[in-house]
């Protein structure tokens, strides 16, 4: 069967990021990143040629499927998921505290912000933005927070490299 | 005042000041103190007279100004390098470092606003668990915001008595730990609900599980799920 083919149904299937790993598990083959990367884009040609409303996104270390930002007025209603992550900006900022300083404890998040965040944590970690670090891997007595990959498929990165690389955001931290 | 300020508008006192620093267009590094101290103290006494509580970070901004504003009368002090240490170094480096975030986290909304535009499938969150083919089959830790979830909901299947007698309920952290110990310890694993039984009392199950915190904590025992929604086990550790 058509290696392409299979990737476009496996990404059909799977709501979550897929990762290169992942493809090669599920078609039982050795292909090469190069080689899933190439199909994928190969793929992604096919739809933009077609005018599809759809495309393939490389987001979380991994591919998924997305619509374009066109339509987004008219399936909006659908995804009641969007709702549940309206940000507060009070949320936004403790999330921002911890995407650069991770793994973060919650006295150091609140020294920042210079007010109690209790509520905004759980609320993040409710809804699986962040969580908590193992504490073998801090070796440390306090909970300490990270984000998780949730956050990273909600604002569309690949990696937390993808956001300190942001020209945007490196002007801000000079 | 000509300006109408909202509490809601200022995520904190750190906020606040960024606004005034902002609004009068103050230099960060050389802030006057006995003015900022004046605009902060009279948005706090605004605030008093409309009858919303001050929160404690509020007041403790109003009390570290006031003393960074006594101090800058007092003659300066000098460091071992013989440099003037300035009063307001500590807030000013803390307003700069909040500020950096501020600043990110507007840039974070904006990437979140622009990339929820583009729609993933959709899915039955109750069918998440099994179709999420990244998910680990073998065993894994357990995380401690699991365990705690699974406490919480423990806790509100609890029938809240309307009639409530007055018993006299001494558990300790130590006897609860002596019991899961004797539980445990001619086994290789426990189930969790096995020790925390429905028809207990609310200050047991809590006593038990602030026991069960303590015993992870000390390496005593692990917890493990195969996978979501599992039942969660302890692992004896000494085994």
């Amino acid at each position: 069967m058509n290696e392409k083919l299979i990737i476009e149904t496996i990404l059909l299937a799977c709501p979550d990021s897929v990762s290169s790993k992942t493809i090669r598990k599920m078609l039982n083959s050795d292909l090469s990143d190069k080689k899933i990367e190439s199909y994928i884009e190969s793929l992604n040609n096919e739809y933009k040629s077609l005018n599809k409303g759809i495309y393939i996104d490389y987001i979380n270390s991994g591919y998924q499927f997305r619509t374009h930002v066109e339509y987004h007025k008219y399936i909006d209603f659908v995804n009641n998921d969007n709702q549940k992550y309206k940000l507060s900006n009070a949320a936004l900022e403790v999330l921002s505290i911890v995407a650069f300083k991770q793994p973060i404890s919650k006295i150091d998040i609140e020294s920042i912000r210079g007010v109690d965040s209790s509520g905004v944590i759980k609320k993040l970690l409710d809804n699986k933005i962040i969580k908590i670090q193992k504490f073998k891997k801090t070796g440390k007595k306090l909970i300490h927070y990270v984000t998780t990959s949730n956050f990273l498929d909600l604002f569309g990165l690949n990696d937390l490299d993808e956001l300190k690389n942001n020209s945007e955001i490196k002007e801000i931290l000079k | 005042m000509s300006y109408k300020i909202n509490i809601d508008d200022f995520e904190g006192p750190l906020d606040l000041l960024l606004f005034f620093i902002q609004r009068d267009k103050l230099n960060i590094y050389d802030i006057p103190i006995s003015k900022i101290t004046n605009d902060f103290l009279n948005y706090l006494n605004d605030i008093n007279d409309k009858n919303i509580e001050i929160g404690a970070d509020f007041i403790y901004m109003a009390s570290l100004l006031m003393k960074i504003k006594s101090k800058m009368l007092l003659p300066q002090e000098i460091n071992e390098e013989e440099e003037i240490i300035d009063p307001r170094q500590d807030l000013v480096l803390k307003l700069i470092e909040y500020k950096k975030f501020k600043e990110i986290s507007g840039k974070i909304s904006e990437m979140g606003e622009n990339y929820f535009k583009k729609h993933k499938t959709l899915i039955d969150e109750s069918l998440q668990s099994s179709s999420n083919i990244e998910d680990n089959i073998d065993i894994v830790d357990l995380d401690l915001y699991k365990l705690i979830k699974t406490f919480e909901n423990l806790i509100q299947n609890i029938p809240d008595n309307k009639l409530h007698e007055v018993v006299n309920e001494s558990y300790s952290i130590k006897d609860q730990i002596a019991i899961i110990n004797k539980k445990i310890t001619n086994k290789t694993k426990l189930a969790f609900s096995s020790i925390f039984k429905i028809n207990h009392s609310k200050a047991y199950l809590v006593c038990t599980f602030i026991a069960l915190l303590e015993m992870i904590k000390n390496g005593r025992i692990k917890i493990e799920q195969k996978k979501s929604y599992d039942e969660i086990y302890l692992i004896n550790n000494n085994n």
